[in-house]
């Protein structure tokens, strides 16, 4: 797998080696009872012989955090496993300082939204709401208002008192997601929320999961749908054979990216000065200048380098520049050079 | 990084207890189980057995009633009907057979659809556990059982201790024991077998025919087996052998052969009736519920095991 090599190790990713795996007894001391994140501590899910996830090493803070990897990689058990439906085979996972050991206060924090459809049948969208929150511990009134104010949440108030078999697909996520949030959890994990979405309910639920995530909730999502991730991400966490490829902010992971130089385009008013000056640069190593003549495309191994002589040219010969875009520092590319073609998915 | 403002408030108030949880999924069971207007009028047939032994037996108590009810019968000699051992073992039998097909009706309908609707992750990633499940949808099969079985009985019970004294109530305690103990055993057992199909069979109707099907199957074996060995064990594969046995230990009843053939004058009942130690009986019903509960706790989870 291409992204083997190339993990960035600024960050605290899982390596393909789990070299930097501690036994469980001593890393879980050093990085237990953190009530302020998500901490996995060298945890493994195997299905008799069948690997999930391994030796995960893994902190997630609070704001919109994706996992990203192909069909199988172990997305959807790393979820599992953080709200607790599964069980790690090793290893220990602590949200917000809670264990499963304590159910009552585990999943008080936790709101999950499935894959796929999980309805038990015959109930309204309105009466499953509140029936499940009667699991928590709301009583009647108490489950009925707060079932209320979640449907409004996701604008279901028309269909609320339909059944949930009659819903279309994009409503059944949209209740889906009313089932997670309903209980004022904070942290909600969405396995593939947007599935099944129009553009418009898309839109509306990447609006509401920002909302959410700016209020200090933390949203785990996992979606196949790179752009939409790049949007709305705070971190990224990468997933391929049930290992943690890299993880962290983007930008952070490409930068760490060495074997892979940095694409930039810069637009200016003289493409052909530009890209003379750059090919004197060792750490260039290629220039192109675009077709419209209106920029160049430049790839370096040294953004920081390229960032100064960008400036001496300006300096020195008078350029205008009009934007300096990165080309390949997004979550799409990050992808593709760490996972590649190797994923089962299309990108 | 996002800037993240932390005015997220959790819920702070009261909570119910966790001790009752099972009972939101009992309620809305119930509220499914009846809208079925099969079942409605079967559940109500299986009262009338009760409605005439309790008939019977107040009747027994009230000859100058039943003289007047019907004018041309003559008075009985002895009591018209003798509340003991083996009229309440008729009971229990006739009460457990109607049971059976409540089970049938009812029990399908409990796990099969979650499963079937991928639904029990929903319940698992709430402070629910598994065990809560089982005891939610348990409970469902065991009061609506128990309200035809035990209860009933001893209703009976307490009608014939209201009728003969005090001191009636006293010498019989030990049946009154019986049908507690007994048809807790009897309910208990077909519940967990019933969920058990249920949770391993996803297609109601086959998931129903299963429970007939654990019934009678093993029986035919256990006879066979029987017949060609020369033994009396394979009746432990009979359902009904097994727990008639049971419930023979619970009413005392040690030698249900002569028993029976005192109780009903039948001098032609046959010797080989395949009775079987009432120990052995016993341990075949616990281990009947233990495999039941195993077969759940395999399949009652929020994924299923990749293999």
């Amino acid at each position: 797998m291409s992204g083997a090599n190339a993990s960035p190790s600024g960050r605290s990713h899982q390596e393909m080696s789990g070299a930097n795996a501690s036994p469980s007894g001593r890393s879980h001391q050093a990085i237990s009872s953190q009530p302020d994140q998500i901490v996995f501590t060298n945890v493994s899910k195997y299905y008799g012989e069948v690997l999930g996830v391994n030796k995960i090493n893994l902190k997630i803070g609070p704001g919109i955090t994706s996992l990203v990897g192909p069909n199988g990689s172990g997305k959807t058990t790393l979820m599992n496993l953080m709200t607790g439906l599964i069980k790690s085979t090793r290893g220990d996972i602590e949200v917000l300082g809670a264990r499963t050991d304590d159910p009552e206060s585990f999943y008080s924090r936790i709101g999950y939204c499935p894959q796929f459809d999980t309805f038990p049948k015959g109930f309204t969208g309105f009466g499953l709401l509140s029936s499940l929150l009667k699991l928590h511990g709301y009583s009647r009134r108490e489950a009925e208002e707060t079932a209320w104010r979640a449907i409004e949440q996701v604008h279901m108030t028309d269909a609320a008192h339909r059944r949930v078999a009659g819903y279309s697909k994009g409503m059944r996520q949209r209740i889906k997601l009313a089932l997670a949030i309903a209980h004022q959890p904070r942290v909600l994990v969405l396995d593939e929320p947007l599935n099944g979405l129009d553009p418009m309910a898309r839109a509306e639920s990447i609006g509401l999961f920002q909302k959410l995530a700016e209020s200090g909730l933390f949203v785990i999502v996992s979606s196949h749908v790179l752009h939409e991730i790049d949007i709305i991400s705070d971190a990224v966490v990468m997933m391929s054979n049930g290992y943690i490829v890299a993880e962290g902010d983007i930008q952070d992971v490409r930068e760490e990216m060495a074997e892979h130089p940095m694409e930039i385009l810069v637009r200016c008013d003289q493409p052909a000065l530009l890209a003379r000056r750059a090919f004197s640069e060792n750490h260039v190593v290629e220039v192109r200048i675009e077709e419209d003549g209106t920029g160049v495309l430049v790839r370096t191994r040294n953004l920081d380098q390229l960032y100064m002589l960008i400036n001496r040219v300006v300096l020195e010969e008078g350029l205008t520049i009009e934007g300096v875009i990165p080309v390949d520092e997004d979550v799409h590319s990050v992808y593709s050079y760490l996972i590649g073609s190797d994923g089962a998915i299309k990108l | 990084m996002g800037v993240h403002r932390q005015a997220y408030h959790p819920y702070k108030g009261p909570r119910t207890s966790e001790r009752w949880r099972f009972w939101i999924l009992a309620r809305y069971a119930f509220e499914r189980v009846f809208q079925s207007r099969i079942l409605v009028i079967f559940y109500v047939i299986c009262f009338i057995p009760t409605v005439i032994a309790l008939s019977a037996v107040y009747l027994s108590h009230n000859v100058d009633l039943l003289i007047s009810l019907f004018p041309q019968a003559k008075p009985p000699d002895a009591e018209l009907v003798p509340v003991n051992e083996a009229f309440f073992l008729l009971l229990m039998s006739i009460q457990a057979s109607l049971s059976v097909f409540v089970t049938a009706l009812v029990g399908p309908g409990l796990v099969s659809p979650d499963l079937s609707n991928n639904a029990l992750p929903l319940y698992f990633s709430r402070p629910f556990s598994r065990a809560e499940y089982v005891l939610g949808k348990l409970s469902v099969l065991f009061i609506l059982l128990s309200m035809i079985t035990g209860a009933p009985m001893l209703l009976i019970y307490l009608l014939k201790s209201a009728l003969a004294g005090s001191q009636w109530f006293i010498e019989n305690i030990h049946l009154a024991f019986a049908i507690v103990a007994g048809s807790l055993l009897w309910v208990t057992l077909i519940s967990l077998m019933s969920l058990a199909s249920s949770a391993w069979v996803r297609w109601r109707p086959a998931a129903a025919g299963m429970l007939f099907a654990l019934f009678f199957i093993p029986a035919g074996f256990g006879t066979a087996a029987n017949e060609i060995m020369r033994m009396t064990w394979g009746s432990l594969l009979n359902g009904i052998v097994l727990i008639g046995t049971v419930w023979n230990s619970l009413f005392f009843i040690n030698d249900p052969v002569g028993y029976a053939r005192a109780a009903d004058n039948l001098s032609d009942m046959p010797d080989s009736i395949d009775f079987l130690p009432a120990w052995s009986a016993w341990l075949m019903v616990a281990a009947l519920c233990a495999l039941s509960l195993f077969l759940l706790n395999r399949k009652i989870r929020a994924h299923e095991v990749v293999r």
